[in-house]
């Protein structure tokens, strides 16, 4: 690993930005150069389906013109940035990584694609989804800092392009950790905003109750400039949620002193690796340390977020692919065509019990905020690091292995049944030399001050300015 | 009060989650869904280990008294 020397492709948003608007630098020379990084690092990660180089240029030099004309729409503008490849991007094609949409291409992008194209953002490609963003091993994409690792998922590819240079941000979909896991893997930050913060109209859906879309980017500030650009109502997706866009940078440097800050008894500090709890627990320190309140809390029923989460995905899922598993299983990979086939087969009344109990976790959630004055939430994102490519199982301290989306998903998914937002943030290495991430949850609606304590704790670490060696 | 179907496996006096290839059969015909035999030890064990979980959820006392079919994520 080494501290990143300044290179092109290494800029974050905020740095590159800046350096568009003082015509330092051009939209098209930052876009060539990561093209040029992709070339480089592509055949190692696989983190791409789809590079648009000329495309990408054609609109850099487009950039280039409308900023000389003195048009400049703000930090995204000439920003080259990846799309998971469940994004509808009108014209190019969008196969959600399965056969069952191959040759799948959209007339329409997806409402968050617009709105970034609106902002000035660059596509330089289509990044690598497990198929249908139901799984977190997102083959064939690989682990920035450990080729031979998987790069986490759904959003893998996205996870690992952010990683490796090869664009400055990338956007994912989550809904059981499938943004905050592959930004915790590859050592980047991760935001799942509130749901409903975003919309999803155009995007592939999972399980409807609980999907999410956000940034992977390689700082928080950078979340907070993509947030900035994708948030607000959309009346066009019935999960969109009219609540008004708050400021996601003003308050970034406010600093932390003051604030209330849970910490759990509870749950979240079960089966994990010992060296990652360490980790994490170091950063909660220096939260404390900078100001922050530490607090104590107890949080009911939240160890019943796996199985909810599997009821619901499974189930939701199988709706959303009812006519196509009927008329095209075949080309389903076998793995997800089992779930859906398996989630076709609950009771009603199970999918209800799920749902009710999911209740009770979002209502245990916000007990634990409203009882203890939290303003924010801090845990481990996921209780272990990257897992060898090709295995689906894991154990932790001589545990029974348990399937990988059951480590990965344990301590992210009790924010999607909640529906608040959460933010992971690298906090330094276990013992393999594996990124770790620090998840930070917060009130609904209440993004800004999650990136404020995010930002917080970056500005006084090293992690995120990390680089994997590739 | 409320009645709740049992899930397969759950009134039978068989743990929670062990459900047949008859079972399996009976419910993919309900459902309109085709699973071939070949690939039914994939989808049994799928399906075993989701009763597995509802069986957990459907004992452990969580359950609101409403129906939480309507999803919300505002509190404030």
């Amino acid at each position: 690993m080494a501290l990143r020397q300044g290179r092109l492709h290494e800029l974050t948003i905020n740095e590159a930005a800046a350096r568009l608007l003082r015509r330092d630098l051009s939209a098209e020379e930052l876009c060539r150069a990561v093209l040029d990084r992709i070339d480089d690092v592509e055949p190692k990660v696989h983190a791409y389906v789809t590079i648009l180089g000329e495309q990408a240029l054609e609109a850099a030099r487009r950039a280039d013109r409308e900023i000389g004309q003195g048009h400049y729409r703000g930090p995204l503008h000439g920003i080259p940035l990846a799309l998971k490849d469940v994004f509808d991007t009108a014209g190019i094609a969008t196969e959600s990584g399965s056969k069952v949409r191959r040759g799948h291409v959209p007339l329409e992008n997806a409402e968050p694609v617009r709105r970034l194209l609106e902002a000035g953002a660059i596509v330089v490609g289509k990044t690598v989804t497990h198929e249908f963003a139901f799984g977190v091993t997102s083959p064939p994409a690989r682990c920035a800092w450990d080729l031979s690792c998987v790069p986490g998922g759904s959003s893998g590819g996205s996870g690992a392009a952010v990683a490796a240079g090869a664009c400055l941000v990338a956007m994912g979909t989550d809904t059981g950790c499938s943004v905050r896991n592959p930004a915790s893997i590859n050592g980047i930050c991760g935001l799942k905003p509130t749901f409903g913060r975003v919309s999803k109209r155009g995007v592939t859906p999972v399980a409807w109750s609980c999907d999410h879309v956000g940034p992977l980017a390689k700082s928080v500030e950078d979340c907070g400039i993509v947030l900035a650009a994708i948030a607000g109502h959309d009346p066009l997706d019935t999960t969109s949620a009219d609540v008004a866009v708050g400021d996601y940078l003003g308050g970034l440097s406010k600093g932390i002193e003051g604030l209330r800050i849970g910490v759990p008894r509870n749950y979240f500090f079960e089966s994990i690796k010992p060296d990652v709890e360490a980790v994490v627990r170091e950063a909660i320190g220096l939260l404390g340390r900078q100001g922050g309140e530490l607090v104590e809390v107890t949080i009911p029923a939240v160890e019943f977020s796996l199985p909810v989460m599997h009821v619901l995905g499974a189930v939701e899922a199988a709706s959303a692919h009812r006519n196509t598993l009927r008329e095209q299983a075949e080309l389903y990979g076998p793995a997800l065509r089992g779930t859906l086939e398996a989630g076709s087969l609950i009771l009603g009344t199970s999918y209800l019990s799920a749902q009710r109990a999911r209740a009770q976790i979002k209502r245990g959630l916000r007990s634990a905020f409203e009882g203890a004055h939290l303003d924010v939430l801090v845990t481990p994102t996921c209780p272990l690091g990257p897992i060898a490519y090709g295995e689906e199982f894991a154990s932790i301290a001589g545990e029974a292995p348990l399937p990988v989306i059951d480590h990965y998903a344990r301590y992210a998914s009790p924010f999607n049944l909640s529906g608040q937002p959460a933010l992971t943030v690298p906090c330094g290495f276990d013992s393999e030399g594996h990124p770790v991430g620090l998840q930070i949850a917060g009130r609904p609606f209440d993004e800004a001050t999650v990136l404020r304590v995010g930002h917080a704790y970056e500005s006084v670490t090293p992690w995120h300015a990390m680089r994997a060696a590739l | 009060m409320e009645t709740q179907l049992q899930s397969p496996g759950g009134d039978t006096g068989r743990p929670p989650g062990e459900v047949t290839e008859r079972e399996l059969q009976s419910l993919a015909a309900l459902a309109h869904v085709e699973v071939a035999p070949a690939r039914e030890a994939t989808v049994l064990q799928i399906l075993r280990l989701l009763h597995v979980d509802i069986a957990l959820l459907e004992t452990s006392g969580l359950e609101a008294e409403e129906p939480a079919i309507v999803f919300d994520a505002r509190w404030i």
